[in-house]
């Protein structure tokens, strides 16, 4: 439905086969002379759900800023959906972001907060209404639509700025240690109720963490890096089917694939 | 496919009204204790008086100061009047004013670092010392007094404003990139609202800051006669050795500055209760 407002691009729609995300040989350099990245070769293709994993300040948080747009690689090249992130970006619903922290403006209820980057991209009233109302069920936050962020409890907040990023519709979504915050239990049930909703709607997740279990537990493929320089030190694809209910955490599988990936970050 | 349990419940319960009722009990019974220590002064005051045997032109007993209030209220309250409309006027102008240049100021950090010196020049200046300048170039009268009220209010808003405006988190400007927000946009949605608590900060301090400014005008315009307000009045009085019209004039003085805070307070906490701890209502 949204797409339809978006403005078509027919040269660069994205053929079979070709990466919706394309990092090639990023490399970036902070203007302190630190060197963050270092030929970092990334692709991900559609419905995908990569993780990145790594030690803190290993540089994943800068990969995915640079695959939003909102940094610019030092070398090499990032594309998304065959564009540049900040033209695929303004052409359409193409990205929605998480943050590290909810990031919502204490000001609005959380039903504003979630319509906030609809109203700002123009779309109608109505159709926010819609999309807003539509996304906060998915999260589970039906009755709380005129609550503020201030009255909720963390792990809520999170929710609404899951909502806030589906009501968007995205094709790629970028998470950025969203559930690091939170305590381990609210953690796992928001990373099944993720799992759910992706697998409804096929979104392209790219997924930032440092907890291993958590990697296991959500992607089809777990690329691990390592710190100063950051680089990928590792790309491990995970068999496990979905549905995974809760029991995958504690199935053979999920441990030997847990000490697998360990395994790499402690060589790394 | 919705596993949560506990979230669905209505957000209602989240924001429980106090009843009325309570509400005032409770303030009755919040005003009690200053009201207890205002009664000890005032007999602390009258004893001291006759126990040292002060004479009235240096320390009149409160209630030669009531005397003072009845036989003159009517005087008295015409130059309260013209007072509080130089400060009303004064704190309006800065109001405008200091949200303006801290709008202007960021925009652009060229702008604030090239400005911003001597704009706390202009500050650090004792206004006593420029005040009749600014008399000679805006004639005797009300003029005057709106401009150094003003002068004396605007600072506090403008610095505040500008911590507001640029103090946003650096996630949530990252937010509204992402969702490819315009400059206008990120200022009326972001910035604006952002820097509201901190407005009202400088609006605080600024509100008693223009009562003082207008007394301090009216004190130095001074002889303007008819009209003269407060400042006028207080130094008539001390000229006079009237001391319990003058203890009259200051304690309205302090009503005025008092009420002008409490105005701004009530505002700020209407606009921000549903979102800023300065003004949210716990229930741990």
């Amino acid at each position: 439905m949204l797409r339809a407002v978006a403005q078509p691009a027919p040269a660069t729609v994205p053929a079979a086969g070709q990466p919706v995300v394309d990092v090639r040989n990023v490399g970036k350099v902070y203007q302190n002379g630190t060197l963050a990245l270092s030929d970092v070769t990334l692709q991900l293709h559609a419905g995908e759900f990569v993780t990145l994993l790594g030690p803190s300040g290993c540089g994943k948080s800068t990969v995915l800023r640079i695959v939003a747009g909102l940094g610019k690689p030092s070398s090499g090249s990032v594309a998304v959906d065959g564009q540049e992130p900040e033209a695929a970006r303004r052409r359409g619903h193409e990205m929605a972001f998480v943050f590290q922290d909810p990031t919502l403006l204490p000001w609005l209820t959380v039903r504003k907060n979630t319509e906030l980057p609809l109203k700002l991209r123009g779309v109608g009233r109505k159709e926010r209404e819609r999309l807003a109302s539509s996304a906060i069920r998915l999260v589970g936050l039906t009755g709380f639509e005129q609550a503020y962020p201030r009255e909720l409890s963390g792990g809520m907040k999170m929710r609404v700025s899951i909502a806030r990023a589906l009501a968007q519709e995205p094709k790629v979504l970028l998470m950025d240690e969203p559930f690091g915050a939170l305590d381990e239990i609210t953690r796992q049930r928001l990373n099944e109720d993720l799992l759910d909703m992706w697998q409804a709607a096929q979104w392209t997740v790219l997924f930032v963490t440092h907890n291993v279990f958590e990697a296991a537990y959500l992607s089809t493929r777990i690329v691990v890096m390592s710190s100063r320089p950051g680089r990928i030190v590792a790309d491990i694809p995970v068999d496990a089917p979905y549905p995974r209910p809760p029991e995958f955490r504690s199935s053979p599988g999920f441990g030997a694939l847990v000490s697998a990936v360990v395994q790499f970050l402690r060589d790394a | 496919m919705e596993r949560t349990t506990e979230l669905n419940a209505p957000a209602r319960g989240l924001l429980r009204a106090r009843s009325p009722r309570w509400n005032v009990w409770a303030r009755l019974l919040n005003s009690l204790p200053p009201l207890a220590v205002l009664v000890v002064m005032l007999a602390g005051w009258k004893a001291a008086v006759v126990a040292f045997d002060v004479p009235p032109y240096l320390v009149p007993p409160p209630e030669r100061v009531l005397d003072a209030f009845r036989e003159d209220w009517r005087y008295l309250l015409e130059q309260l009047q013209h007072t509080a409309k130089m400060a009303l006027l004064g704190f309006g102008l800065a109001t405008l004013v200091g949200i303006a240049v801290a709008v202007l100021f960021s925009q652009a950090k060229i702008i604030e670092r090239s400005l911003y010196p001597y704009l706390v020049l202009l500050h650090t200046t004792p206004l006593i010392a420029i005040a009749p300048l600014i008399v000679i170039w805006a004639g005797i009268g009300d003029r005057s007094v709106v401009i150094i009220s003003f002068l004396i209010s605007v600072f506090p808003i403008i610095v505040n404003g500008v911590i507001g405006l640029t103090s946003v988190d650096h996630n949530l400007v990252n937010l509204f990139r992402m969702s490819n927000a315009s400059r206008w946009q990120e200022f009326l949605f972001l910035r604006l609202p952002y820097s509201v608590p901190y407005l009202f900060t400088g609006l605080r301090i600024s509100s008693s800051a223009a009562v003082l400014g207008a007394i301090l005008g009216e004190y130095l315009v001074g002889a303007g006669g008819v009209g003269g307000g407060m400042g006028y009045t207080i130094i008539i009085a001390a000229g006079q050795l009237k001391t319990a019209r003058l203890f009259a004039a200051v304690l309205l003085c302090s009503l005025l500055a008092l009420a002008f805070f409490f105005a701004v307070n009530t505002v700020a906490n209407r606009l921000l209760r549903n979102w800023h701890e300065s003004s949210a209502v716990h229930e741990n």
